[in-house]
C-alpha cells in the first residue's frame, strides 16, 4: 500500500490548520533534533489489514506552543502534562486519518508520547515509508509514517 | 444546557468545550475520561447531550454508548472522533448515536454537528 506525500501532508496540515489554527509550510530540509534538544515524540500504531505507525518529532518549543494553541493559553500557564495530553490527540488525530485512508478493518492504539533529548523510539519490524518535515511559524518538526516490513499487507488507498 | 464532554485528552475537551461555548454561550459542562466515568457522571447528572470520543481506556465510547441505550437513556448522542472509516460511522449510528464528528474539524462542522443533535 502507499499514501501519497501530498495526502499525508495535507492530514497534517489540516489537524494544525483546524484544531490548532496554527499554518503549517512544508519544508524541503530534512529535520534532526540538535545534540541535546529536549524533544517529544507522540506516536499512535495502526493494527489489522495494514500495520505500521506514525511519530510525531517536535522540539519541546513548539509542542509546548502546539498545546497552548489548543488549551487556548499561554506556553509557560501549561503543565508538563497537558503538552504531553495535546501531542498525544494531534497523533492520535493524525493517525485516525491515516487509518482512513485504507481499505480493510484497522484498529487505532491509545497515543504514546515520549518526551526527553537524545532518545530514538523504534517500533521493531517496522521500517520508514515516509518522513515529512513542516515548518510552524519558523521552527521545523517532522511526520514519519512507518510500515510493519514483517507481514503482507493486503489494503489498498481508499 | 449541560453537556457531557467524554475525551481522555484534556486538550481536546478543553476544545470542544470552546466551539460549544461559541455556538451556546450559556452552556454548563460535565467532563469524563472515559465511558465508565461518564456513566457515573449521568446517573447523577441530567446531561441534556453527551458529545464523546471513541477511543479512550477503560470503556471506549461506542462500548459506552451501547451500555448507555442498554439502561434505557435516550440522551442524544454524538461522537467527536478521530476515526473517519465510513465503517465506524455506520457502527456508531446503528448503535443509537444521533451524529458523528470527524476530527480535526471545522467551526462549521461542529455547528452542524450540533444541530443534528440538539
Amino acid at each position: 500500500m502507499e499514501f501519497s506525500d501530498a495526502d499525508l501532508t495535507e492530514v497534517v496540515r489540516s489537524v494544525w490548520d483546524s484544531m490548532l489554527g496554527l499554518n503549517l509550510i512544508p519544508a524541503g530540509d530534512p529535520y534532526e533534533p540538535d545534540e541535546g534538544q529536549r524533544c517529544l515524540t507522540g506516536c499512535v500504531q495502526i493494527t489489522g489489514s495494514w500495520e505500521g505507525a506514525v511519530m510525531i518529532d517536535l522540539p519541546e518549543p513548539l509542542a509546548r506552543d502546539s498545546a497552548a494553541a489548543m488549551f487556548g493559553c499561554e506556553p509557560d500557564d501549561l503543565s508538563d502534562e497537558e503538552v504531553l495530553d495535546a501531542l498525544g490527540e494531534v497523533a492520535n488525530m493524525v493517525g485516525g486519518n491515516v487509518k482512513g485512508m485504507i481499505e480493510g478493518e484497522c484498529k487505532l492504539s491509545l497515543p504514546t508520547v515520549a518526551e526527553g533529548a537524545d532518545f530514538r523510539i523504534a517500533v521493531p519490524g517496522s521500517g520508514v515509508h515516509t518522513v515529512l518535515v513542516f515548518d510552524c511559524e519558523g521552527k521545523p518538526f517532522r511526520v514519519k509514517l512507518l510500515v510493519r516490513q514483517d507481514r503482507d499487507s493486503h489494503a489498498s488507498a481508499a | 444546557m449541560k453537556i457531557l464532554v467524554v475525551d481522555d485528552s484534556r486538550a481536546m475537551r478543553m476544545i470542544v468545550k470552546r466551539n460549544v461555548s461559541q455556538i451556546e454561550p450559556d452552556a454548563e459542562f460535565l467532563e469524563a475520561e472515559n465511558g465508565a466515568q461518564a456513566l457515573e457522571l449521568i446517573a447523577n447528572e441530567q446531561p441534556v447531550l453527551v458529545l464523546c470520543d471513541w477511543n479512550m481506556p477503560e470503556m471506549n465510547g461506542i462500548e459506552f454508548l451501547k451500555v448507555l441505550r442498554a439502561q434505557g437513556s435516550d440522551v442524544p448522542f454524538g461522537f467527536v472522533t478521530s476515526e473517519t472509516q465510513p465503517a465506524m460511522r455506520e457502527a456508531a449510528i446503528a448503535a443509537g448515536a444521533q451524529a458523528f464528528l470527524a476530527k480535526p474539524f471545522t467551526g462549521e462542522a461542529f455547528q452542524e454537528l450540533l444541530n443534528g443533535v440538539v
